[in-house]
């Protein structure tokens, strides 16, 4: 198996690596030979040009066949299912994700698929994250002469993706995150409010490359975390259950894929929790990378350089109509005002100063760099602090956040060892800390990415040309050229002679969050789209036709009260749960 | 190689005590206190000083404190702040403790200090065992490093808070040993992938690594920076010393090699000594899995033509320094009149500290 | 169930014990703490010792994957130990070239040495050179002590290593 140039060499930027050899123990499915005593065997392991392993036995030779009997050996599988379940590697294993996900499993399913006419023909659907349109725009802006819109990229990927290879519908997800974004929201107020166990603060739920760090190694993170499922399952709930009723299919007739600009997206769409038993399928059937989306277009010949008929014409969203007989047209590229990792944190700062009756003062407090900023609303008449929220991104400032949510919150952090600490040291510590009035509340919320730079930078993003060229070997120590793997390296200029550091290029990362805000100044300062009212009208009728509350009439609001089965249906369909893995305790397999 | 026994590595306490191995001693660099940890779990405390002036005669020592630390697996390493005042151990339970004198109503009381060290934080964040632990020049920062092959620096924060400044994924394996240089905030480490890595901060970005060296064959196991700054030295399982040579600011160029060692070579430091020559750059003190210490004086060549070399000579050694028991660390004393000290810890659990002496004497 | 290297390996007979009892396999699990209160650091004690007394201690541990012995696996023998001075090196043939518990075994004959033989003897574990993919690697880890220390505080390693270790030095 070769591995995708594009795969690997985007994920050399990946910002956790896997620190350990996949150690998942694998079950031997061949039934024990019958009467075959153990011990007693002769046999020989033998390997053909394909590299499949046959067994040898010399016992059953016989003049009949000069050859001993041959078996082939099954390969062991490993699914991303024990992926996850396994603390071995923090992220992705690359060979599994390869065979399972990837853009030629995406070109598998689709030349295998029966013509629509067959009833096994699954209906194929491609949704794309704007960061994802970012990053080629970003691409295909820095040879152009004019900067290329998201609006430009996505009308040239759904010619694609149409035309070229036979999708049905082509969408961005950011409708999908509006409505996650007001799922987000309504869970702060129900943890303000105190309901149920849930607490303060809350953690943002949308980076799957957290969500594992902190289920492998911070269980006690996991209460904080969202339960809000995150834009891309969002997505697949509204294609697989909403818009598929919509077209009369069921889930397993819709093949859904999503392109996305992290690794870990992968891994957050095999979870065992969006999959769906009784169709078995799962919401989103197959995430690629930014990057395979870009390898799939050159190798079909594709140049997203090359304009569309009417690349710059919006389309209409159906907006308000509920018939749902209709299928409606989704709106395209909402903007959320705030950050390029969707806004989370800035909407939940509008939420809570559209509730509070006084005037808000906010200030803003940069911790080293941009990747770490803390947000505290003030009451400008009381002075009162009201909110507390921080944005951070990148593993380094992760670490802090859970150092500091662990010690605000008092649960014992990592693996417990800072429980042994003598009582009589955190009683001096709880003292000391009684110092500064903001110091003392504690954070409300936080948006945690794991990506240095957020999601526009992240690990499945095209990396800008010269970075590409500058590692002669890959991962595994490998010289690799990677004009050879099909990776594009661009020949000459001067190249720094000492290494940057590890991230990347920040000018590039710039530029993509340039291209994702498009003409908006970066970030914009706080306008709410003219669209937003029109679009949550559109979300009440996804919440009504997905939960089927008794009285539909009265939803007028995403928080719009209803009753408990529709609330129970809203929970299944728009939350998620987490849960700690423990780590590995099978002798045989520890690496040390 | 250039042998001239004109010392000897004189006895001058053999300290027992640690149930299990012990791995490695830490000198408080501003009061005579030394301190070892062990695969027990424990780090041990010992006092010493010198009865009178007499800088001839060697100081005695008393075992003033035993802790037992908050770690559930061996103590792989210790060192001290610049200050004296706090230590940080490295366990193979994969955390970083670090440690503070009790604080007592009677402080100052020179006198009778307490030696009631006490765990008041614990840096979590390596996956696998940390192999060492070391604070920069100025005590700002911490750096550790560990199996999971990342090397983590730690801003230290008033009242034993931390900030996480980076966490560093360069090597390919294992990571054995952070050194920080002495003067200036660079960081060096020590791998399993048989390279040295350097790493500065980027005002403007994170800590990233600056320069790789190649061409140990073998596990490198231990650093040490030359007194002054100029010069880091690496013991490897390759069973050589090498010495490179910082040629300009973020360059290091292989200059010297030591051979003298049978066995894995565990540990190096190297301080001022007490040479004469004005060529003199110090001595550096090696010991290893053959049991053996071996102390090399390093001095500049005396013409100016070759500048980019060096010249060692052996000037003492001393076989089975811990019996038949490997020796995993070698530490000079890093204060002034005491620079003819050094420590050892060795497998069979103790530690012992030698006295560089004039063979004639 | 765990995947296995080599599910039919091929099994040898016995060869027969040596005659002579080796004065170092007193016990199975004697710890250095022990030994030392023995004081096997006095000169009149120290034994020399052979190639058989060596494979007499390991001969017996148990493949981690199998029920039968390394020895009934060929994995060690005799002549594939050198002793030195107080220098022993031990050399081990995986059954199959990506066999994966090459660490392990290495590691158990490792432990099994550690405890039986006085601190003075220095051992060195290496597979049969061409005998394994990654032998490099599998050399390197097995001498390397930082690694082979903190791999017996993993309890569940250790657990596994002390199953292969329960045969040890049973004469059957």
């Amino acid at each position: 198996m070769t591995f995708s140039g594009a795969l690997t060499l985007t994920d050399l930027n990946d910002f956790i690596t896997p620190s350990q050899a996949c150690i998942k123990p694998v079950e031997v499915l061949s039934p024990p030979e019958d009467g075959k005593q153990s011990g007693s065997a002769f046999t020989e392991i033998k390997i053909d040009s394909a590299g499949s392993y046959y067994e040898v036995s010399s016992l059953n030779q016989d003049a009949s066949s000069s050859k001993g009997a041959e078996r082939k050996l099954q390969q062991a599988q490993i699914s991303l299912n024990d992926c996850l379940a396994c603390s071995g590697c923090i992220t992705s294993a690359e060979s599994v994700l390869i065979t399972l996900q990837s853009h030629i499993e995406v070109l598998n399913v689709l030349s295998t698929n029966p013509p629509p006419s067959s009833p096994d023909y699954r209906f194929p659907v491609i949704s794309i994250a704007p960061q994802s349109l970012a990053s080629l725009a970003a691409t295909v802006s820095s040879t152009s002469r004019f900067p290329i819109s998201l609006l430009q990229i996505l009308r040239r990927v759904q010619v694609f993706c149409t035309g070229v290879l036979g999708f049905e519908r082509v969408y961005d997800t950011s409708f999908a995150r509006h409505i996650a974004l007001l799922e987000h929201t309504r869970e702060f107020w129900e943890r303000k409010r105190d309901e149920g166990e849930a607490r303060l603060p809350m953690l943002a739920s949308a980076c799957p490359g957290w969500v594992c760090y902190a289920e492998k190694t911070h269980a006690e993170m996991l209460p904080f975390i969202a339960r809000g499922k995150s834009p891309q399952q969002v997505m697949g709930t509204l294609i697989k259950s909403w818009l598929g009723g919509i077209w009369g299919k069921r889930p397993d007739q819709i093949y859904h894929v999503a392109v996305m600009p992290c690794y870990d997206k992968k891994l957050e769409a095999s979870r065992q929790d969006f999959y769906d038993e009784i169709h078995s399928t799962r919401d989103v059937d197959c995430v690629i990378t930014t990057g395979e989306l870009e390898l799939l277009m050159r190798e079909k010949g594709w140049d997203l350089s090359v304009p569309v008929e009417n690349e710059t014409t919006p389309r209409h969203p159906t907006l308000s109509g509920s018939d749902s007989r209709q299928e409606p047209v989704l709106p395209e590229l909402i903007q959320h005002p705030g950050t390029s990792s969707g806004s989370y944190l800035h909407t939940l700062i509008s939420a809570v100063t559209r509730m509070l009756p006084d005037p808000l003062e906010t200030s803003v407090r940069a911790i080293r760099s941009s990747d770490y900023e803390e947000y505290v609303l003030r009451n400008q008449r009381t002075g009162e602090v009201v909110f507390k929220g921080a944005k951070c991104y990148g593993f380094r400032n992760l670490q802090n956040v859970v150092r500091k949510v662990g010690k605000e919150t008092g649960v014992q952090i990592g693996r417990g060892a800072a429980g042994r600490i003598a009582g009589a040291v955190r009683a001096r510590t709880r003292k000391i800390g009684a110092g500064g009035e903001t110091e003392l509340k504690g954070y409300d919320y936080v948006e945690v990415m794991a990506c240095p730079g957020g999601c526009v930078s992240g690990g499945g993003q095209l990396r800008p040309i010269a970075q590409a060229s500058q590692r002669q070997v890959d991962e595994e120590g490998y010289p690799r050229n990677w004009g050879d793997s099909g990776v594009r390296v661009e020949s000459g200029g001067p190249q720094d002679t000492i290494a940057g550091p590890k991230w990347g290029n920040k000018e590039w990362t710039k530029e993509v969050e340039k291209a994702y805000w498009h003409d908006l100044p970066t970030p914009p300062p706080s306008p709410t789209s003219d669209l937003l009212p029109e679009v949550d009208q559109l979300a009440i009728r996804v919440k009504v036709e997905l939960c089927r509350p008794q009285d539909s009439a009265s939803q007028t609001d995403w928080s719009s009260p209803m009753d408990a089965e529709a609330e129970r249906r809203r929970r299944e369909l728009l939350r998620t749960r987490y849960r700690a893995v423990e780590s590995d305790t099978v002798g045989l397999t520890v690496k040390w | 190689m250039d042998v001239d026994p004109q010392f000897n590595l004189q006895l001058v306490v053999s300290l027992p005590g640690h149930e299990e191995r012990a791995w490695q001693v830490a000198w408080n660099p501003a009061k005579p206190l030394l301190a070892s940890c062990s695969a027990d779990k424990t780090v041990r405390l010992y006092s010493y000083q010198r009865s009178g002036d007499d800088q001839a005669t060697s100081p005695s020592f008393s075992h003033i404190s035993t802790i037992s630390t908050a770690h559930t697996k061996t103590v792989r390493s210790i060192a001290w702040a610049p200050s004296g005042k706090t230590f940080a151990t490295g366990s193979f339970d994969s955390n970083v403790g670090i440690y503070e004198k009790k604080e007592e109503l009677d402080d100052e009381n020179g006198l009778d200090e307490s030696e009631e060290w006490e765990c008041v934080t614990m840096l979590e964040g390596h996956e696998t065992e940390c192999k060492s632990v070391g604070y920069s020049a100025t005590g700002t920062l911490l750096a550790s490093c560990s199996r999971d092959k990342t090397v983590w620096i730690w801003e230290v924060h008033p009242d034993a808070d931390f900030e996480c400044m980076g966490v560093l994924m360069e090597h390919s394996q294992d990571v054995k040993c952070v050194a920080w240089h002495p003067t200036e905030e660079i960081l060096a480490s020590a791998s399993y992938d048989d390279t040295i890595k350097f790493y500065i901060d980027d005002p403007s970005e994170d800590w990233y690594c600056l320069s790789t060296l190649t061409g140990h064959e073998a596990t490198v196991w231990s650093l040490a920076w030359s007194p002054d700054g100029n010069y880091l030295a690496s013991a490897s399982d390759d069973l050589s010393i090498r010495i490179w040579k910082r040629v300009d600011q973020y360059n290091w160029k292989f200059v010297h090699q030591l051979r003298g060692h049978e066995r894995s070579i565990y540990s190096v430091s190297w301080n001022i000594g007490k040479g004469t020559s004005s060529k003199n750059m110090g001595w550096l003190a090696s010991t290893g899995g053959d049991g053996k210490i071996n102390v090399w004086e390093i001095s500049q060549p005396s013409e100016q033509a070759t500048k980019d070399t060096l010249c060692s000579k052996l000037i003492a050694s001393i076989s089975s320094a811990h019996d038949v028991s490997d020796v995993n660390s070698v530490q000079w004393c890093p204060r002034s009149g005491f620079e003819d000290l050094l420590a050892t810890a060795g497998d069979d659990g103790s530690v012992k500290v030698w006295r560089v002496v004039p063979a004639s004497s | 169930m765990n995947e296995i290297f080599n599910a039919n390996p091929t099994i040898y007979t016995k060869s027969k014990r040596s005659l002579r009892k080796s004065p170092f396999e007193t016990g199975q699990s004697l710890w250095v703490d022990d030994i030392e209160q023995q004081d096997w650091s006095d000169a009149s004690n120290v034994e020399p010792i052979d190639q058989d007394e060596v494979f007499d201690l390991i001969r017996s541990i148990a493949d981690p994957e199998h029920p039968n012995s390394l020895e009934e696996l060929r994995v060690v023998s005799a002549e594939q130990i050198d002793i030195g001075n107080n220098l022993i090196t031990v050399e081990f043939t995986p059954t199959v070239p990506h066999c994966g518990m090459s660490t392990l075994i290495g590691l158990s004959i490792r432990v099994r040495l550690m405890r039986c033989l006085p601190p003075r003897f220095k051992v060195d574990i290496r597979v049969k050179p061409g005998s394994h993919q990654s032998e490099l690697a599998v050399n390197k880890q097995l001498n390397d002590k930082e690694r082979v220390a903190a791999a017996l505080e993993n309890p569940a390693l250790l657990e596994t290593l002390e199953k292969c270790l329960a045969t040890a030095g049973s004469q059957e």
